[in-house]
């Protein structure tokens, strides 16, 4: 019976000997994976997840672009080789839309769990530093809900990680609250950052206020959107770079020498990705780009004549040949037959004459200096700017002669200063508060491109006013991505969208009459719309596009999102 | 040339020498043995030092039945018996140190086989020992040849009746001397493991040889199961076994693929027919999981190991456990059930050479038929056109195709396929296997070599698999095995692409683009970006990854007394997994109309590179466990196991890479710009207590019980979910053991079995912490136009995460009727799956990926018929093995809550992943009908699919088309997976087929598999089939109308789900071996050439060009290989 016993303790000791030393053989943790709950206590932890916050509001979707050169792409500026978002013809199961949604939470998500986290490295870390991050991540959450709230209007809104309940059951605060939720974040960030950013790349105390401004007007609260856009603008750290076309330039981003670009992409020089392939995307194929998304019509006859008049009520336009006596804006910003490009491209600098007219056109030889003619692609490639577009490209960020299409490390501007100037113009006309200082921040704006200053006789005028800051914001925004969110807040889709899409002239010796704006008063005059219905074949066209004023103000809610919280509703007519 | 072990032979020389001393000693148990041996027509079997100087008091009776004389006779030594066979007894020592090796009950293991044949040795030395050499003899001999008319070395030659006998030698030859009383009726009997012994009569004969058929009765097999082995009559589980023979009838590059069609209940199906990754997908009994690892449990000799990584000439055998009583002795890790692979050990004796090799061609099963380019030009016209867009192909471009011949410049026609497609797939594999084997040190040495090329440029695999497995004998009761493994597999790929990438786009660009203008002057593929498929093929440079394994196992084995066995092993598996790519840039040409010429166009891509990596794994098993066998009173028989296992796995990577390699050296050093690295870490370990108990009554009622005690890292400690228990327990009727049915000439034998038990699965995704929320470190941004790290959650962690629990009943039967002429075994079982782990989709807005959590149960009920006939009529040898079996899958349990996941949806009450989307009621077809059905999508238009108003907002159809409408179309699971299986022989000639298909199943096309001028990524065509489109004219059109950039065709409905049951030729083999007279001369024991094919022909109602086997083909595929064969097996 010992004996028995004494086994019985033996095998006892010897299986907890063993399950013991199996539970350390068991006990493993990631190495380089650390987890969140011990993260973020020092400064240079704190940095580390602060740059991932940052990587995830680059909103790439795949194609190295950043977001709002597609944004344009969705409203009445630009195109798409295939018909998108922009062709009306989507629900809420579209792709693209629900990677934008996931996306641009991730940076919501992102920033609060490293704002959440790095409380525990307060008491630890030098004041100044840990301020300064909290504050960028504060900013980039609102930057992420500003996009947010700019496509789907009310969206659920977090400040804190998540709980397991939460996750499934937060549903859609109004869009008002949220703002209010953000002006007074915003102001808390804005107070521990600089006016200039420690790093390029990198937001600041201007980009908070330029944020909350954007916020306010997003929400239709003008004179408190005037009210944050003239605080930045008092404040005199910002001010226009001298020239226009410099600020879609690699090297001139870089000088930045009015600190005009407040919030931008750099693309890292040291790696091979990301590289931009807007220059690529947009560039003209006999200069062996890929032109792939184009201007319309609509944006090229929304730029004045040099005189600062409409292209149908200035004498100085002439429809053969549309580029002469332009807002010098036009030439940075689209290009139009008979412009001669240069781009470089698989390490071959190259320079032609853009054509839509004809077969061949002239290049360039670097090597003798001499141009002779040769087959122009732009022209016979089935998915070039004859075959699939609208005989124009885009020029603004697409030459660049320091970097190759297909490499190239071309940043991008988020928020320049001139957008708060048309900020703070609309809002304080729409605030009812036109007054000289509006119409000063408008002409510095006009005065940079080299156009002439307002008009005496629309100062002091409202309905002049709005139409001239609205023209104003479409051609110096154009590819910038604000338009969408524009023509949102002017309720002016169903005029601009519900339309067929119209290019440029389209054969050789066939001008296409001047489109006609509408009736004085008319919003299609005081948004200047163009009309094309007389251009008949003389013009390159595409698919009619399809608007329901119902819903298409609103990207529907993914329905991915609806099938998994109940608590979630679709916006009215999805 | 005999076969012994050195015990036998120290046996049986002392044993002769004291024979002549102790001659006259009736009572030394020596001579009473030896009387019994004479009485009863049997051999024991014994170290003769066991029994030297034993003397019994007085003679004991030896009336009765040998066994109860016997077991009076020894017991008082503290002697017991083994039977071997039915004339063969092991004695051994119940508490002394020497017995015989591995004496066991039941049939023989090649080990047991070893000692028989000795023992018969050991009797014809006693013989002539006894001067039985004196009287007058005669000398008879002959040859003992299998089926096919091979020798087989050391077969038993017995003269009927006494204990004169010899064993055939290694050509299969005997010579044997008799009395020449027995010459005329005197009978020898033929006997050899496997086979039926066979009985001649001499009749005066002085040469008798003999061809010995197969023991049919495949009951009487030993199959390999958890850690150890089992007679099939006595086993309670669900366990298919196959045997070297069956696997090696197809010649294929993995060995993964060698299941399919063999065992029921395990569904095999080839996704794809790349080299290097042709295996075959393998689910056993279902799917056992919706977001782990639903692969089988693949153990090679007690090692984890992938299938594929296994030389299919080292196996010798493959046993799938199906059901818990069989698996849940590997707990955690068995819920999918368990393969378990033994390579093949040294044995016999001798040295055995063997040659293998084959050589193939392969060719893609089946592809679609692209548009030429006058039809892409017309009906993209046609596209363009019906979605609101100008024409891009003007008619003049059109009629100038249609007026001049194809001058690949200004009309160019290209064939994709066939460009890109240039190989032919040679395949070749040589197989040299070495087995020698001396008395102490048996091993086996095997090395191949096979090749397998793409269809595609630079794409191919090459496997270099050497193994050394050796046994050595250190004591009688103390055997050393070390294992030697090295493989080495080399996959290379285009360094541009993937070949399944660069298969969709030259499925998918249009003809009209320019391939290839001349030698390496490659064109645009009127690509926007100029990716040109042959291109991407041929000059994009080269991935290749090889993985080279090594393996070094070395383990003992201890049998301190009859019937306990303690062994254990270490194992340590390297893999060093290098892939490495260059990609390389091509240029790309345009021809120049202007000039007349072809000109340079792009480089493509801008930036070349070199990229490489290196993760080392590293891998440590422990191993070790007692099995004590033993018997009380004759009828009651008992094995009891007890044991652990360990293993732990490290693995760390680095890479590396480099841009602008100036003068195209693919080298790292040599780039130039973009220098970056990486780096990681993981670690998983695993430890396991297991035991099982084994009980049977007269080997008529047999019981068993498993259990393991399983843990793993994966999960949390803190939270104390790193451990589980899962238990099963069997029984069994034999009823053929009853005395109802004994005598039964028909059912000769039947056995009913049922099981149930738990087991669990740690194989789960999520990586190897998916118990914390881990930050990623890759997570990087610029500033200051320069690259920083970032650390970011992309994956929320779950600290309650714990096993997938399954559940598992089993009913079985086996019956053989007419004495193994039909075989039958049947199976009914349940499945049920809890606390499964599912990546509960989790809304967007959260930011990261959900983490896992144990929320789900869904149950696979199946069932599984096996019938087999075997006969022989003359020369004439045939089987034919029928397997059918069905499971279905459902979902019981996700909290509340389904998942869809675009096409698919997890409901429960439905199939897990089941297809999702709108019912269709063919094509509208005019503008009238689409006003007055419900409300479509934008853009509806004449030609369009009509969906189904099913429901809506509130439940009832509510006039409107939208995601209310969306119901469960079908699933994917194959069901009534079937394989005919046949092999017949005559003469030298054998045959074997092997037809395999699918009797019910949903799969569904999509993406540039499905739809006209649709690809996400590239600018695409369509193919023949879309020219049946919706027209004005052609209004009963298969397709929808053509158009661009509409998708309102394209979502997911029933319109493009299609029955996807198949039946396929897989194997045909015809095979001659040469007559073993002619091949004597030059000592070759065997010779057989053959001629296989496999894939030769598909029977289905599938998208045409589209392999049925292939789930959800969405257009990017490497398609199956339809293979013809050359082989030959040579011994000697």
């Amino acid at each position: 019976m010992i004996l028995t016993m004494k086994k019985y303790i033996f095998v006892f000791l010897v299986t907890v000997l063993s399950l013991t030393s199996c539970n350390k053989y068991l006990d493993l943790q990631s190495l380089d994976t650390p987890a969140v709950e011990v993260y973020f206590k020092s400064q240079e932890e704190i940095d580390l997840g602060l740059t991932g916050v940052y990587s995830a509001a680059y909103w790439d979707t795949g194609n190295n672009l950043p977001m709002p050169v597609l944004l344009d792409l969705f409203a009445d500026t630009g195109l798409e080789r295939a018909a998108g978002i922009a062709s009306g013809s989507f629900d809420a199961a579209n792709g693209t839309i629900q990677n934008y949604w996931r996306l641009i939470y991730r940076t919501v998500s992102r920033a609060n769990v490293l704002l959440e986290g790095m409380q525990k490295g307060k008491a630890t870390t030098i004041p100044a530093q840990f301020n300064r991050a909290e504050g960028e991540a504060q900013v980039l959450r609102a930057w992420a809900y500003f996009h947010l709230m700019s496509l789907w209007g009310d969206v659920p809104f977090y400040m804190k990680p998540l709980t397991d309940d939460e996750i499934y059951t937060l549903s859609r605060t109004p869009r008002a609250e949220i703002v209010n939720a953000l002006v007074a974040d915003l102001d808390n960030a804005a107070a521990k950052l600089d006016w200039v950013p420690t790093q390029r790349g990198r937001v600041s105390r201007g980009v908070a206020l330029g944020i909350k401004a954007k916020l306010l007007l997003l929400d239709k609260r003008f004179s408190q959107a005037a009210e944050a856009a003239n605080i930045l603008i008092n404040s005199n750290q910002y001010n226009l770079n001298p020239n226009f076309q410099n600020l879609f330039r690699k090297n001139t981003m870089a000088t930045n020498a009015g600190r005009e670009i407040m919030f931008e992409l750099v693309l890292p020089d040291n790696a091979q990705f990301p590289a931009s392939f807007v220059g690529l995307g947009q560039g003209s194929r006999a200069i062996a780009a890929q032109s792939g998304r184009f201007p319309l019509q609509a944006l090229v006859d929304r730029f004045e004549c040099i005189d600062g008049k409409r292209i149908d009520q200035s004498p100085l336009y002439d429809p053969a040949n549309i580029s002469r006596n332009r807002d010098p804006r036009l030439k940075w910003t689209v290009t139009i037959h008979g412009d001669t490009i240069t781009g470089l491209a698989g390490g071959s600098l190259r320079r032609c004459v853009f054509n839509v007219l004809e077969a061949s056109t002239r290049f360039f030889n670097f090597g003798n200096s001499t141009w002779t003619t040769a087959t122009n692609a732009d022209f016979s490639n089935p998915f070039g700017p004859v075959n699939n577009g609208m005989g124009t490209l885009w020029a603004k960020y697409t030459y660049d002669e320091t970097q190759d299409y297909f490499s190239s490390k071309m940043g991008y501007a988020y928020m320049r200063f001139s957008e708060i100037l048309l900020t703070y113009a609309e809002a304080k006309i729409e605030a009812g508060q036109l007054d000289a200082s509006v119409v000063e921040a408008v002409n510095r704006v006009r005065r940079r491109a080299g156009m002439p200053n307002v008009d005496a006789s629309i100062a002091g005028n409202i309905a002049g006013m709005r139409q001239l800051v609205r023209r104003e914001r479409a051609v110096e925004l154009a590819n910038e991505g604000s338009r969408l969110n524009d023509i949102r807040r002017w309720e002016i889709g169903n005029l601009v969208m519900n339309t067929s899409v119209w290019g440029a002239q389209r054969a050789v010796g066939v001008v296409p009459p001047i489109p006609t704006f509408g009736a004085a008063g008319s919003a299609q005059n005081l948004n200047d719309v163009p009309d094309y219905n007389a251009a008949g074949t003389s013009r390159f066209k595409r698919e009619q596009r399809f608007f329901d004023p119902s819903k298409h103000n609103l990207f529907p809610i993914p329905q991915r999102e609806l099938d998994i919280n109940k608590n979630l509703r679709q916006n009215s007519g999805w | 040339m005999f076969f012994m072990t050195s015990e036998v032979i120290k046996a049986q020389e002392t044993a002769s020498h004291q024979t002549q001393a102790k001659q006259a000693d009736r009572h030394a148990l020596a001579n009473v043995l030896k009387e019994l041996e004479n009485r009863y027509q049997v051999v024991f079997f014994y170290d003769a030092q066991l029994i030297q100087d034993l003397k019994m008091d007085k003679f004991k009776s030896i009336d009765g039945s040998l066994e109860k004389s016997l077991k009076k006779i020894l017991t008082p030594f503290k002697l017991t018996f083994t039977k071997l066979s039915h004339n063969n007894y092991a004695i051994s020592s119940t508490i002394a140190t020497k017995k015989p090796e591995k004496a066991k009950t039941g049939l023989l293991t090649p080990e047991k086989e070893i000692l028989m044949l000795s023992s018969i040795a050991t009797t014809e030395r006693k013989i002539d020992a006894l001067g039985l050499g004196a009287l007058a003899e005669i000398g008879i001999s002959g040859i003992v040849t299998d089926e096919s008319g091979s020798p087989i070395p050391g077969a038993n030659v017995l003269l009927k009746g006494t204990n004169i006998g010899t064993i055939t030698d290694q050509n299969g030859k005997y010579a044997l001397k008799i009395a020449d009383t027995y010459k005329d009726n005197g009978v020898l009997i033929f006997s050899f493991v496997g086979y039926l012994s066979q009985e001649m009569t001499i009749s005066g004969q002085s040469q008798i040889s003999v061809s010995l058929l197969p023991d049919t009765r495949t009951l009487a097999e030993v199959v390999v199961v958890g850690y150890g082995e089992q007679r099939k009559a006595t086993l309670t589980g669900s366990v298919s076994s196959l045997k070297n023979e069956d696997l090696l009838k197809r010649q294929v590059a993995s060995a993964s693929n060698l299941l399919q069609g063999l065992a029921t209940g395990v569904v095999v199906t080839q996704q794809s027919g790349k080299p290097g990754a042709d295996g075959g997908t393998i689910r056993i009994r279902g799917v056992g999981s919706i977001t782990s690892n639903a692969a089988p449990l693949v153990l090679v000799d007690n090692v984890e190991m992938s299938l594929d990584a296994i030389d299919p000439n080292m196996i010798e055998s493959i046993s799938v456990l199906k059901d818990a009583a069989s698996t849940s002795i590997f707990g955690s890790r068995a819920a999918n059930g368990v393969i378990l692979v033994k390579t093949k050990r040294g044995t016999g004796g001798k040295t055995t050479v063997s040659y293998n090799n084959f050589l193939s061609v392969q060719q893609a099963t089946n592809l679609p038929q692209k548009l030429s380019a006058i039809d892409h030009m017309e009906l993209y016209n046609e596209a363009l056109v019906n979605s609101g867009r100008a024409r891009a192909f003007p008619d003049a471009l059109i009629n100038g195709y249609k007026q001049n011949p194809i001058d690949n410049f200004r009309y160019i026609d290209t064939d994709w396929i066939g460009g890109v497609m240039s190989n032919n797939g040679f395949m070749q594999n040589h197989n040299l296997l070495v087995n020698a084997s001396t008395e102490r040190v048996n091993t086996v040495i095997s090395g191949t070599y096979l090749t397998q090329n793409g269809l595609t440029a630079n794409t191919d695999f090459k496997k270099f698999d050497l193994r050394f497995n050796t046994d050595i004998k250190l004591t009688s009761k103390l055997k050393l095995l070390g294992d030697l493994w090295y493989n080495q597999s080399t996959t290379t790929e285009p360094g541009g692409a993937t070949p399944e990438f660069i298969i969709r786009q030259a499925l998918g660009v249009p003809a009209i683009g320019a391939g290839k203008f001349g030698d390496g002057q490659y064109g645009d593929a009127a690509q926007s970006n100029k990716r040109n498929p042959i291109a991407q093929a041929e000059a994009s440079g080269q991935r290749t990854s090889a993985a080279p394994t090594t393996m070094l196992k070395a383990g003992l084995q201890y049998t301190p007394i009859a019937g306990l066995t303690i062994e254990g092993f270490y194992a340590r598996n390297f893999t060093t997994d290098r892939n490495r790519t260059y990609l390389k840039n091509y240029n790309v040409f345009r021809p120049d109309l202007v000039s007349n010429t072809i000109i340079f166009d792009n480089l493509y891509p801008g930036v070349n590179s070199i990229s490489e990596s290196v993760v080392t794994f590293v891998k440590n098993t422990y191993w070790a466990q007692a099995t004590y066998e033993f018997k009380l009173q004759e009828s009651h028989n008992f094995k009891v196991m007890s044991g652990f296992q360990g293993e732990d796995i490290e693995s760390r990577g680095i890479g590396a890479s480099r841009t602008n390699l100036p003068s195209d050296q693919p080298y790292l050093n040599v780039g130039t710009q973009n220098q970056q690295n990486s780096g990681g870490i993981n670690q998983l370990a695993l430890a396991g207590f297991f035991a099982r108990a084994n009980y049977n009554y007269k080997d008529k009622y047999l019981f068993e019980i498993n259990g393991r005690y399983d843990g793993s890292s994966r999960f949390s400690q803190s939270a104390g979910k790193q451990w589980g228990f899962f238990p099963s327990a069997s029984a069994g009727w034999v009823i053929s053991e009853e005395s109802f049915l004994k005598q039964n000439k028909i059912v000769t034998f039947a056995k009913v079995r049922t099981s149930y038990g738990t087991l669990g699965n740690q194989n789960i995704p999520g990586g190897f912490y998916p118990f914390a929320s881990n930050l990623s470190p890759n997570t990087n941004y610029y500033f200051n136009n320069a690259l920083n790290s970032g650390y970011s959650l992309l994956t929320g962690g779950n600290q309650g995460v714990t096993w997938e629990k399954s559940t598992q009943a089993n009913l079985g039967i086996d019956l053989e009727l007419f004495s193994g002429k039909i075989s039958i075994t049947a199976d009914i079982y349940q499945r049920k799956i809890d606390d499964m782990l599912i990546n509960v989709p989790i809304p967007s807005y959260v930011g990261y990926d959900p983490p896992l959590r144990n929320a789900g149960s869904m149950v696979n009920n199946g069932w599984e018929l096996s019938i087999k006939h075997r006969n022989k009529i003359g020369d004439f040898r045939y089987d034919i093995t029928f397997l059918l079996s069905d499971v279905r899958n459902e979902v019981k349990d996700l909290r509340n809550q389904e998942f869809v996941n675009g096409l698919f949806l997890s409901r429960v009450g439905y199939a897990l992943n089941s297809y999702y989307g709108y019912l269709t009621e063919g094509l509208f077809q005019t503008t009238d009908e689409i006003k007055a059905a419900p409300t479509h999508f934008a853009n509806t238009a004449p030609g369009d699919i009509r969906y189904s108003d099913v429901s809506g907002a509130q439940g009832v159809p509510d006039g409107k088309i939208d995601q209310f409408d969306r119901v469960v179309l079908g699933n994917n699971f194959p069901r009534y997976d079937f394989g005919i299986n046949g092999n017949a022989s005559w003469k030298g000639f054998d045959f074997n087929f092997l037809l395999q298909g699918v009797g019910k199943r949903d799969n569904y096309m999509s993406g540039t598999g499905a739809w006209a001028f649709f690809a996400s990524d590239f600018i695409a065509t369509g193919y023949e089939f879309h020219k049946d489109r919706w027209t004005p004219t052609n209004t009963g059109a298969d397709y929808p109308r053509l158009t661009d950039g509409i998708t309102n065709n394209q979502i997911n409905s029933a319109y493009w789900m299609r029955n996807g049951a198949y039946m396929r030729l897989k194997n045909l083999q015809i095979g001659y071996t040469l007559p073993t007279t002619w091949l004597a001369k030059v000592k070759i024991q065997q010779l057989r050439f053959y001629v296989a094919g496999s894939n030769l022909f598909t029977i289905s109602n599938f998208y045409k060009g589209f392999d049925p086997e292939r789930n959800d083909n969405n257009g990017e595929f490497y398609p199956v290989m339809k293979t013809y064969t050359f082989g030959m097996n040579l011994r000697f």
